[in-house]
């Protein structure tokens, strides 16, 4: 028994070894920002990859020791991950992450919300969002309010790295400016054109550049399309002109295919996350790689 | 204020009134009353961005609306604004009440021999019409210290039942955790799940011959410890529990004979090895030590010492039993929707003083199941699954042989038509009675609709 109560003491007193802030991210655009901001003081892990539905990972219980060990938690919020992700905060045993403390970041926080409903909502609508639309990642202006979210817990967290992360930041602020000009110049051309998504995903990059969205496959969050919807998308799209789909790589494509085919349109499978495929390895390739998507003719 | 808010009446009716009409599908181009609902709209949200600018001074205020937003053809059918205000309206209520959700189960169907199949207390009790169970459940953080989950449910309308109410700790220092309160004991991986986690209509009878009717599911305490650096996740759990006794028309259970500090005490070991991206193994070692229970009020007729206990009651036992869960599962679920689990348990129980006829014997008895879900489509799974009851066989449990298959057609994440048939080769089950009964052949058949409303939760792995 004492042999017991000595290898328990022994197993909490050893604590970490090495000093870093263990960041663990929902997504892996978060943990690419996390990287910017923390520099060589944290040690950041994402959840979940960018070919995944960020709606539907499996709550692995090896993701548990992950959290265990997690400083600060970063998540997108607004219920993108209620589907797995507070189960495994709870199974953590991990007191810094729990709701409510630093170490818990609700990345929405401060961004401005689209989508929110304005009516009573019920799920005849679909799995819908309540608390308004949780792909909000993409645009640069909501990355930097991710990235300042981030550097704040950050050094909540960790004092004595207040001035590299107040440096690391201000220079991801200066990169994104200047990146961001690029992008909007290079996205002017798509400015005002008419497009259908799969998943009303892409509200917030519709907006950021100009795209108006005009219909979606999927005519419900998360229930698939009765072939009515099809038909009458298929009508809508020609009258209207819109020429292209935009859809995730991690949806099925036969529908969306078959829509493109016979409105006359061009399906874009486009990457909604860092690691969607293997060559977007941060978040400035992602939005190249959205942008070169968008323009490629 | 008052004006908004009848603005916002009508514009709500206009809106859903839309919705309903198109169903989802862009309308032909928007008329003169859509024109005037959007610019109701525009001004509305112009309004709140006003207000909160006002009320945050150096703020920017809130963007436009985008213009997908305001668009026709907004294929969703889903009103929704610009950006703050209702979000705002929706983190409030979400952050003070708790999470409320409501589960019901009907079914309908047949059991071929209705009195001489053993039932757990969420199947269908009889052949007909069954509401089989509705359950409500409340859950959320209490404080910095404890969450709460209850779970109310009324069993084939036999009035209400708490099927689990408990606290379990969030700041426990040393990965250490606490659950208290009357739940459903970890041991195995069929006793932790509510109906609506089963995969079947029906639970196998392994836990209703061994753990009881509704599983082992008592007033206790649970301690349970996530094992820290370790290469892969290992939880060890103690627990006790108040069990009560059981009735006699019910198999011998495991649990809940003699005092009232005859507590049942359960350890259990899990482990879960992610083998690839794809596949998974979870795998769970569990032990337990009670008194034998099943004593009758009225003791009449029956094979049964004095004071009301059957010949098997308040014996000390142990209970030994194995999990296995193995799952694959594409990383990229949602392109293909494929998925393939088995699922696996085994006890073994051993009463090892019985006293029967003046002399002493050991019973050793036990039971398995095993099952496989196919996942063949985004919203439809088969299943197979074999018991094998018996092994060894004893006096309370006999051997059985066991089939069942299952259809389900998941209609969406929250609402889903399960057809359902089974055959079984055993004897009938008779309470108390010691006489051999030859084996037959019982068949049982049931189509069930499972719908959940409210903040459905997550499901555990």
């Amino acid at each position: 028994m004492r042999a017991l109560a000595a290898a328990l003491l022994l197993l909490v007193g050893v604590g970490r070894a090495d000093a870093k802030v263990h960041v663990v991210t929902s997504i892996e655009t978060f943990a690419d920002l996390a990287r910017r901001v923390g520099g060589d003081r944290v040690d950041v892990k994402p959840l979940s990859h960018g070919y995944m539905d960020p709606h539907f990972v499996e709550p692995k219980p090896s993701l548990v020791l992950d959290l265990n060990r997690a400083d600060l938690l970063v998540h997108v919020g607004l219920e993108l991950e209620i589907g797995w992700l507070p189960p495994l905060i709870l199974a953590s045993r991990n007191e810094r992450i729990q709701p409510g403390q630093p170490g818990n970041l609700d990345a929405s926080a401060r961004i401005p919300v689209l989508d929110v409903p304005t009516t009573k909502v019920d799920r005849s609508m679909g799995d819908i969002h309540a608390a308004g639309n949780p792909h909000y990642w993409i645009p640069p202006e909501n990355a930097l309010v991710i990235a300042r979210e981030i550097a704040d817990r950050l050094k909540a967290i960790d004092g004595a790295g207040t001035e590299v992360y107040t440096a690391n930041l201000k220079r991801f602020e200066d990169e994104l400016a200047h990146r961001r000009g690029e992008w909007e110049k290079r996205a002017a051309s798509v400015k005002g054109v008419k497009v259908v998504t799969y998943h009303k995903s892409w509200s917030y990059v519709s907006k950021w550049l100009g795209l108006v969205e005009i219909g979606y496959v999927e005519p419900k969050p998360g229930i698939p399309a009765p072939p009515s919807h099809i038909a009458s998308l298929i009508g809508f799209m020609r009258r209207e002109g819109a020429k292209l789909i935009l859809m995730e790589s991690f949806y099925p494509r036969n529908t969306v295919d078959l829509v493109a085919q016979k409105a006359g349109a061009k399906t874009l499978v486009m990457p909604s996350d860092v690691g969607a495929t293997s060559d977007i390895k941060d978040y400035f390739g992602l939005v190249d790689a959205v942008i070169a998507k968008l323009t490629t003719p | 204020m008052l004006r908004l808010s009848l603005l916002v009446v009508v514009v709500s009716a206009a809106t859903s009134a839309r919705a309903q009409v198109d169903g989802g599908a862009p309308p032909d181009g928007g008329g003169p009353a859509d024109v005037s609902t959007e610019e109701i709209d525009k001004a509305l949200k112009n309004d709140v961005a006003a207000q909160k600018a006002k009320a945050q001074p150096g703020q920017t205020a809130p963007a436009a609306p985008d213009a997908a937003t305001a668009a026709p053809g907004m294929a969703s059918g889903q009103p929704t604004s610009g950006s703050g205000f209702g979000a705002a309206m929706g983190r409030i209520f979400t952050s003070l009440n708790p999470d409320i959700s409501a589960i019901v189960d009907f079914a309908a169907g047949w059991f071929q021999d209705d009195d001489g199949t053993i039932k757990s207390g969420d199947d269908p009790q009889s052949t007909g019409f069954k509401a089989q169970e509705i359950e409500l459940a409340l859950q959320a953080v209490v404080d910095p210290y404890f969450r709460a989950d209850i779970f109310l449910t009324i069993p084939d309308l036999q009035g209400i039942e708490v099927e689990e109410a408990f606290l379990t700790t969030t700041n426990l220092p040393a990965n250490l955790q606490i659950k208290a309160g009357i739940f459903r004991a970890g041991l195995g991986r069929q006793n932790a799940q509510h109906l609506h986690l089963q995969d079947f209509t029906r639970r196998p009878t392994l836990n209703a011959q061994l753990l009881g009717v509704d599983g082992l599911r008592a007033p206790g305490l649970e301690v349970n410890w996530l094992v820290p650096r370790l290469p892969f996740y290992l939880v060890l759990s103690g627990s006790a529990f108040s069990v009560g006794p059981a009735n006699a028309d019910v198999p011998l259970q495991t649990f809940g004979g003699g005092a009232r500090w005859d507590f049942a005490y359960v350890g259990t070991a899990r482990a879960f090895f992610p083998l690839s991206e794809t596949t998974s193994l979870y795998a769970g070692l569990n032990y337990a030590h009670g008194k034998t229970s099943q004593r009758v009020s009225a003791n009449d007729a029956l094979p049964s010492t004095v004071d009301g206990l059957t010949l098997y009651d308040n014996y000390y036992d142990n209970l030994y039993g194995a999990d296995l869960y193995l799952k694959w599962k594409p990383a990229n679920q949602s392109r293909t929707y494929a998925s393939v689990a088995w699922q696996t348990e085994y006890f073994l129980r051993d009463i090892p003083d019985v006293v029967v006829g003046g002399s002493k014997h050991r019973q050793l008895e036990g039971g398995l199941y095993s099952q496989v879900v196919v996942q063949a489509h985004r919203r439809w799974y088969f299943g197979l699954r074999g018991e094998l009851m018996g092994i060894p066989s004893g006096d309370n449990i006999k051997r059985e042989y066991a089939g069942a298959g299952s259809i389900t057609w998941a209609l969406s994440e929250f609402s889903r038509v399960r057809l359902y048939g089974e055959l079984r080769y055993g004897p009938r089950f008779l309470p108390l009675d010691a006489t051999p009964h030859p084996a037959r052949l019982a068949a049982a058949a049931f189509l069930q609709l499972e719908a959940a409303i409210g903040a459905h939760g997550a499901h555990p792995f």
